[in-house]
């Protein structure tokens, strides 16, 4: 592997990682919100 | 979730993605190639902020700490959590970035010099804070154990910051920029810090929800009768 290719590899992991987190938050909370709802008996 | 509290996180994390944008076109397209590294030295404008944003995951950490040794209000304890996660995976993109780098500027991917180790150790550090609290299942005694080594686990990051100026390692002690390639760091530090705050606000959000549906369920439980009532010895 060249430089660029390293450059592009160590910004993917570093994005990867943090918006990777990020959209497992927003997953979470809505699985969180949905089991909330059910649990309610449907009311949110 | 309220609407307002909505509106806020969509535009929260629109102009985070905006300054993300903002801040990759400028790199590609402005920032100029470093004349005795190459394009491998780009890693720097991501590897920095991270690493300064873990610092600032952990001082969370050890204010929340310090705030419910002194409150304890169990929602401190969600903060120091939610940071201590953050912090983990923040140190780990610097190491991962750091390796990189150093693997295509130097050729080892790891060398045992001060900063590197005690990045190491701050990462293992708060991987064990993580898994210290879920080995303890009550809530009051985990947030006890756990502020306690919250607050001994940050001395490790005055130690990663000033290993570099105090002894010899291959990070510099100071780093020179030409104006151009500042402006691009400086930008870099904008969606990285974005990004870092709005994952502790929104993991510590989580955090709370997840603990108050944990004690829900026990406070709709019916109260006990009385024994008297039923027939019970009085």
């Amino acid at each position: 592997m060249n430089s660029s290719q390293y450059t592009i590899v160590a910004y993917c992991i570093a994005l990867g990682l943090m918006l990777g987190y990020a959209f497992y938050l927003w997953a979470q909370s809505r699985v969180l919100a949905r089991k909330e709802t059910r649990s309610n008996g449907g009311r949110s | 979730m309220s609407p307002k509290a909505k509106l806020f996180f969509t535009s929260y994390w629109i102009l985070t993605l905006a300054t993300l944008l903002t801040a990759g076109g400028v790199l590609l397209k402005w920032t100029p190639r470093e004349a005795t590294m190459g394009d491998i030295q780009k890693v720097f404008y991501i590897h920095l902020p991270m690493a300064i944003n873990t610092f600032l995951a952990a001082t969370v950490v050890f204010v929340a700490s310090i705030g419910f040794l002194l409150g304890r209000r169990l929602w401190w304890d969600d903060l120091a959590s939610a940071a201590a996660k953050i912090a983990v995976l923040l140190c780990a993109g610097v190491l991962a970035t750091g390796m990189i780098w150093g693997h295509s500027a130097w050729g080892p991917w790891w060398t045992w010099s001060p900063r590197l180790t005690f990045s190491l150790m701050l990462f293992l550090l708060y991987v064990v804070y993580l898994v210290v609290r879920t080995s303890i299942e009550s809530p009051q005694r985990r947030a006890v154990i756990s502020a306690v080594y919250g607050i001994v686990a940050f001395l490790d990051v005055p130690l990663v910051w000033l290993s570099a100026k105090l002894m010899p390692d291959i990070h510099p002690a100071s780093i020179t920029l030409a104006p151009s390639m500042k402006l691009t760091l400086a930008l870099w530090f904008v969606p990285v810090t974005l990004i870092a705050g709005g994952l502790i606000i929104a993991r510590y959000l989580l955090n709370r929800q997840i603990r108050e549906a944990q004690i829900k369920p026990l406070s709709r439980r019916p109260m006990p009768a009385p024994r008297g009532l039923i027939g019970g010895a009085a």
